[in-house]
């Protein structure tokens, strides 16, 4: 028989099979119920507030904050350095980076409980390690963080660690949220590189104002900042 | 049928191939949904249950009470821990419900984890109780810095 | 070696030495299908000689079939696969300048280097041809940038597209595939031409 034929039904046959199989792009939970289950159980997934507020002010390059709310939430305000991921977007391949960090400690958060800890279980079942969730979302951040004052007397060196760290996480946020959006990411562009080498830098085209964006670094900090055509 | 005979590889292969299919799919025990699920239920909010919805209509719904101990607010609840959720005997009793099942916690944290994993379990009608109309509101309003100034402006 | 997760650990230069030997087994299966000869390339646009067609449809489907066989078998991670964004005045463009090389030169890249292999002077000037090109393209990218870039809409793929599971997708494929062979061979009766490539 002509080989062509038998090519053609084992073609036609696999392709019959497929047509039936379960989508492969489909994100099926790769843990074991009982696994995940134990995990969710754990306290430890959690993060205060207060915690995440140390996170920003050491600068931890070990944390990735990922705000789960709408773009619009997002560019109202949100925690420095934090990462958007709207929740209906989770699932976009796009953002598979961030979920296949090793060794970086995600927190996820939204404005209240109820979102991040189903992007957790999600994340967690899919296979993704290290993920925490900031406990009580902004809501708590801005109860905590951003409105809290010293009442009282006296202070103990343990209370004025703990206000000392909100206040200026506190700061921190005004600032960063304050400055117009274009600038934000340019901001932390800055940053970066303050860290890493003295020198003039371009950081790019300035899409708003069409200038060059260039800024000068020295001992490890922005001395210089501006924009040219 | 002299025409199959000559085929008798192809089909081998075939038989072959949907053999091991069958076996992959059956064999895998625990999570089969698309995660995808989850997140479109959440989407169209159709898995929240307001408490007033509940007061109405009490005899819909399956009341599972997820909290480890204490009484529940609820009357009839069924009582499960946290924990114990992927027990065989809790399992069975929400399987054969017929009613809605609702989840109840101290803690929303809680109910949403459970509700996904219950979700991705492909365990139909279950929803979750919210205590305020919308946990995912920001409730403050950002007042940002009037006294910032771009350096540039500065100069 | 990219997505295939069961050897994903070997050193670099193993999997360079892999890619290697699959690139000598794609020349010498195009060498050996005849693609060397621009006679039978050009074939294709007037119809007395469709081997292109299938030769390179069957491989499409064999690999479509295998890729979505192995990823179902935990063996190939398909979401490691790079998918090629889609720019839609730059594809059509393209794709028109491609194929009139295509029919002019009577080799496309890959058979062209075949060809050379074989020591065909033409391939020669073709692949030259192909170079002059590649250069002029990077050289006015600054004016055709504006038009390349124009209309992305990202890795795009026609399943999604269709709103069908790859699997079903695929069938759709083998069965148009089919069709076609059947449609291209009654055109090669039609249009046949005497065979000559083994005269020159």
């Amino acid at each position: 028989m002509d080989a062509r034929i038998k090519i053609t039904v084992l073609l036609v046959g696999l392709g019959f099979l497929l047509a039936f199989m379960p989508n492969p792009s489909s994100k099926i939970f790769k843990l074991k119920p009982s696994e995940l289950l134990e995990k969710s159980g754990s306290k430890e997934i959690y993060f205060s507030v207060d915690e995440v507020a140390r996170f920003v002010n050491n600068e931890d390059s070990t944390v990735q904050l990922i705000d789960l709310r709408g773009a619009d939430e997002f560019r109202k305000c949100n925690i420095p350095g934090s990462v958007n991921i709207p929740f209906d977007d989770l699932l976009n391949p796009n953002w598979s980076v961030y979920f296949s960090q090793k060794n970086m400690r995600t927190v996820f958060y939204g404005n209240g409980d109820q979102n991040a800890n189903i992007v957790w279980t999600i994340a967690t079942g899919l296979g993704a390690e290290n993920c925490y969730v900031m406990e009580g979302g902004l809501n708590e951040w801005f109860k905590t963080v951003m409105l809290t004052k010293f009442e009282g007397e006296r202070i103990t060196p343990r209370e004025n660690a703990l206000f000392e760290n909100r206040y200026k996480a506190r700061d921190i946020f005004t600032q960063i949220n304050s400055l117009p959006d274009s600038l934000k990411t340019k901001f932390f562009d800055a940053k970066r590189l303050q860290r890493a080498k003295v020198g003039w830098w371009v950081l790019g085209r300035n899409e708003r104002m069409r200038d060059w964006e260039i800024v000068q670094i020295e001992n490890s900090k922005i001395v210089n900042w501006y924009f040219d055509k | 049928m002299g025409k199959l005979s000559n085929l008798k590889i192809v089909l081998l292969v075939l038989v072959v191939v949907l053999v091991l299919v069958i076996v992959k799919t059956v064999g895998k025990d625990g999570f089969k949904q698309d995660a995808k699920s989850a997140i479109e239920a959440v989407d169209s909010n159709n898995f929240i249950i307001s408490a007033n919805e509940i007061e109405n209509n009490k005899t819909q719904y399956l009341i599972v009470d997820l909290n480890e101990s204490g009484s529940s607010r609820f009357e009839n609840s069924l009582k499960i821990p946290f924990e114990e959720l992927l027990e065989e005997s809790s399992l069975k009793q929400l399987k054969e419900t017929e009613n809605k099942i609702l989840l109840v916690a101290s803690d929303i944290s809680i109910t949403a984890k459970a509700w996904v994993i219950l979700n991705q379990l492909d365990i139909k009608n279950v929803f979750i109780l919210s205590n305020e109309d919308n946990p995912e509101v920001l409730k403050y309003e950002f007042q940002p810095d009037t006294m910032a100034r771009l350096e540039s402006d500065l100069q | 070696m990219g997505p295939l997760s069961i050897i994903s650990s070997l050193p670099e230069w193993v999997n360079l030495l892999i890619g290697f030997i699959i690139g000598i087994g794609f020349g010498f299966a195009l060498e050996q299908a005849g693609f060397s000869s621009s006679r039978k390339l050009a074939g294709m646009f007037y119809g007395y000689d469709t081997t292109v067609l299938k030769v390179f449809f069957t491989a499409a489907i064999v690999a479509l079939v295998g890729s979505q066989f192995l990823s179902f078998f935990g063996l190939l991670d398909l979401s490691l696969v790079y998918v090629n964004p889609y720019f839609i005045g730059a594809s059509i463009v393209g794709g028109v300048i491609m194929g009139a090389g295509f029919v002019m030169g009577g080799f496309c890249p890959g058979t062209g280097i075949s060809a050379l292999s074989i020591g065909k002077i033409d391939a020669l000037f073709f692949l030259f041809g192909g170079l002059v090109g590649a250069f002029l393209f990077a050289e006015t990218y600054p004016i055709v940038e504006k038009f390349a870039i124009s209309g992305f809409k990202g890795p795009m793929k026609v399943d999604d597209w269709m709103g069908v599971s790859p699997g079903v997708f695929t069938f759709i494929l083998i069965v148009a595939a089919v069709i076609l062979f059947w449609i291209a061979e009654l055109a090669e009766k039609k249009f046949n031409r005497p065979e000559i490539t083994s005269d020159i």
